[in-house]
C-alpha cells in the first residue's frame, strides 16, 4: 500500500479518494432508486389487484363483529359432543400415522437425495430429489383436495397428505443434514470393503441420528398443525366441524372449534418442545 | 459402584423400552383408527376405479395454461404484499416481545408473545375465512390473511435477534451523547437488519406457497381458479393450474435461495 503511493505519487492517491467519495454518492443514488422502485411497485400492484384501500379503514367494524360472533361467547356446550371429541382423536391418529410413515419413507429418500453419499447419482438422486421437491412445492391443502377427489372424503386422504407433507418438510432438511456430515467414517467403511448399506448404517446414520430426531419432532409439530385444518377440505379430522359450522352459520360453534384447534396446537407444541429439549 | 452403574443402565433400558412400547401402541391404535374404523373401503372402490380417478387429471389442458398468467401474477403479488405488510407489522410486535427492549415488561411482553402465538397457531385458511367475511372476496382478504399468518414467525425470529444483540455499540453511541432515536438507528437496526432481510425472503418464499391456496376460501389468485375447476369437474384444467402453481413455487424458491446467498 505505502509502496504503491510512493511509486505512483500523490495524484493517484487523490483520485482514489475521489472514487471513494463517488462510490458513496452512487450508493446513495442506488438506495434512493431502490426505494422509489419499491413504492412504484407497491402502488402499481395495489392498482393492478384492484385493492380497495379504503376498506382497510372500514374493515375493523366487520372484523370486530366477526370476532363477536365467533368468540363472544364461544359455544362451550359444543365441547360436550362425542362427534367433536372423536374427530379430535381422529386428527391425532391421522397426524401420527402420517408422520410416522412419512418419516420412515424419509430415511431412504434423504439418503438418496444427499449428493455426497447417494448410491447412484443419475437414477436414485434425481428421483428422490424430484419426490421431495414435488411434495414440497404443491401446498398440502391442494394435495388434500386431490386425494379427497381420488379416494373420497375421509381420514385416508388426510393421512396421505400428512405423509407427503412430512416428506416435503423433513426430506429436504434431513438430506441437508446428510450433506453436512464428515466423510472420514464413510471412507473408512468403504476401505474395509463395506457395501452401501454398511456405509449408511455405520457411517451416515450415527452422524445424523440426533439431528434427524430433532427434525422429526419439528415435522410432527407442523404435520399436526396441518391435520387440524385438513378436515376443512374433507380429509378427516376436526377441521370438518369448522366447515360444517360455518356453512350452518353457527359461528359460536366455529369459535369453539377454533379454540379447540388452537389449544391442541399449543399443547402439541409444548410437548414437542420438551421432547426436543430432552433429546438435544 | 459397578452395581449402581448396572442399576442405572437397567433403568435406562427399561425407560427406553417403555417409550418404545407406548410409541408402538399409539401407532397401532392410529393405524387401526385411520385404516379400519374410519375408512369406508367399499366407498373408495377397487384399485382400477382409483386409477381411473387418477387418470382423469391427465393429460393437462396445455392451452389453458396461457389463461393462467393473470391468476399466477395475482398470486405472486398477494405473496409479496402480504409479506410486506407482515414485515411492517412485525416490527412493533418484535419490539414488544423482545425481553430486553420491551417498553413496559409486565404488559407489553405478554402482549407481544400472545400476538405471536395466535398468529402462528391459526392456519392461513382460517385467517382468510375471517378476512373474507370482513373485507369481502378478493385478493385484499388474501393479503391481510397472509400478513396476519406471517407476523408470528417474522417477529419471533426478529425478537430473538434483538434479544441476542451486542450492547457495546449501544453503549458507545450513548457515551458520545446519542439520544434513544440515534441509538435505535445506528446501533440496533444495523445489527438486526441482515437477519431481518433473510427472514423476510424466507417468509416471502413460504407465502408464495400459502398464496396458492388462499383462493380456496375466496382470497383470490390461483387457488380460486383451481377450486373452481375442481368443483366443475374440469380435471384437465385443474392439472394446468397445478402446473402453474408448481412453476411459480419453484421459481420463488430458486429466487429466494439465490437472494439469501447474495445478501450473506
Amino acid at each position: 500500500m505505502v509502496e504503491n503511493v510512493h511509486k505512483t505519487g500523490n495524484i493517484d492517491y487523490l483520485k482514489r479518494s475521489l472514487t471513494g467519495k463517488k462510490q458513496v454518492v452512487w450508493k446513495k443514488i442506488v438506495n434512493y432508486v431502490l426505494v422509489l422502485f419499491l413504492f412504484t411497485f407497491l402502488y402499481w400492484s395495489f392498482t393492478y389487484l384492484n385493492i380497495p384501500v379504503r376498506r382497510f379503514f372500514t374493515m375493523w367494524g366487520p372484523i370486530g363483529y366477526k370476532i363477536h360472533q365467533l368468540f363472544l361467547p364461544p359455544d362451550f356446550g359444543y365441547l360436550n359432543n362425542m362427534k367433536l371429541l372423536r374427530s379430535i382423536v381422529q386428527t391425532f391418529q391421522l397426524a401420527f400415522f402420517g408422520t410416522v410413515v412419512g418419516l420412515i419413507l424419509c430415511v431412504p429418500l434423504a439418503w438418496f437425495a444427499a449428493i455426497n453419499v447417494t448410491p447412484s447419482k443419475f437414477i436414485l438422486y434425481p428421483i428422490s430429489r424430484g419426490i421431495i421437491i414435488l411434495s414440497r412445492s404443491i401446498y398440502e391443502i391442494i394435495w388434500a383436495i386431490l386425494f379427497t377427489m381420488i379416494l373420497g372424503f375421509g381420514p385416508l386422504a388426510g393421512t396421505l397428505t400428512c405423509i407427503l407433507a412430512t416428506i416435503g418438510f423433513s426430506g429436504k432438511l434431513m438430506a441437508e443434514e446428510v450433506e453436512a456430515i464428515r466423510v472420514g467414517p464413510i471412507e473408512a467403511i468403504r476401505a474395509t470393503g463395506g457395501n452401501e448399506f454398511d456405509v449408511f448404517f455405520y457411517a451416515i446414520f450415527p452422524q445424523v441420528r440426533v439431528a434427524w430426531a430433532g427434525i422429526a419432532i419439528y415435522s410432527w409439530d407442523s404435520t399436526f398443525r396441518l391435520a387440524t385444518i385438513l378436515g376443512y377440505v374433507g380429509a378427516g379430522g376436526i377441521g370438518m366441524y369448522l366447515r360444517e359450522t360455518i356453512e350452518m352459520l353457527d359461528y359460536s360453534k366455529t369459535g369453539m372449534t377454533l379454540i379447540v384447534i388452537i389449544g391442541l396446537v399449543i399443547v402439541s407444541e409444548v410437548v414437542s418442545a420438551n421432547a426436543r429439549k430432552k433429546i438435544m | 459402584m459397578v452395581e449402581s452403574y448396572k442399576l442405572m443402565k437397567k433403568k435406562k433400558t427399561l425407560y427406553t423400552t417403555l417409550i418404545l412400547v407406548v410409541f408402538f401402541a399409539v401407532l397401532i391404535w392410529s393405524v387401526y383408527g385411520v385404516l379400519i374404523r374410519d375408512t369406508n373401503w367399499s366407498k373408495i372402490g377397487s384399485a382400477k376405479e382409483v386409477w381411473e380417478a387418477v387418470t382423469r387429471f391427465f393429460p393437462p389442458e396445455w392451452a389453458y395454461t396461457l389463461k393462467l398468467a393473470k391468476p399466477t401474477l395475482d398470486t405472486f403479488l398477494i405473496a409479496v404484499l402480504g409479506t410486506f405488510i407482515a414485515l411492517i407489522l412485525s416490527v412493533p410486535v418484535a419490539w414488544f416481545a423482545a425481553r430486553n427492549f420491551t417498553p413496559f415488561f409486565p404488559v407489553t411482553y405478554p402482549l407481544g408473545r400472545l400476538v405471536m402465538t395466535i398468529s402462528r397457531s391459526v392456519h392461513e385458511i382460517v385467517w382468510a375465512l375471517i378476512f373474507v367475511a370482513a373485507v369481502g372476496l378478493g385478493p385484499f382478504a388474501g393479503i391481510i390473511a397472509l400478513s396476519m399468518r406471517s407476523i408470528g414467525f417474522t417477529s419471533k425470529l426478529t425478537a430473538e435477534q434483538i434479544e441476542n444483540i451486542d450492547y457495546r455499540p449501544i453503549e458507545a453511541i450513548r457515551a458520545v451523547g446519542g439520544n434513544p432515536m440515534q441509538v435505535f438507528f445506528y446501533a440496533t437496526i444495523p445489527q438486526v437488519l441482515p437477519q431481518f432481510i433473510g427472514t423476510a425472503i424466507f417468509q416471502w418464499d413460504i407465502n408464495i406457497r400459502r398464496a396458492t391456496i388462499i383462493g380456496i376460501v375466496g382470497g383470490g389468485g390461483l387457488g380460486l381458479v383451481f377450486s373452481q375447476k375442481m368443483a366443475a369437474y374440469q380435471y384437465a384444467q385443474a392439472t394446468a393450474c397445478l402446473l402453474a402453481i408448481l412453476l411459480l413455487v419453484l421459481v420463488g424458491e430458486y429466487t429466494s435461495t439465490r437472494l439469501r446467498t447474495l445478501i450473506q
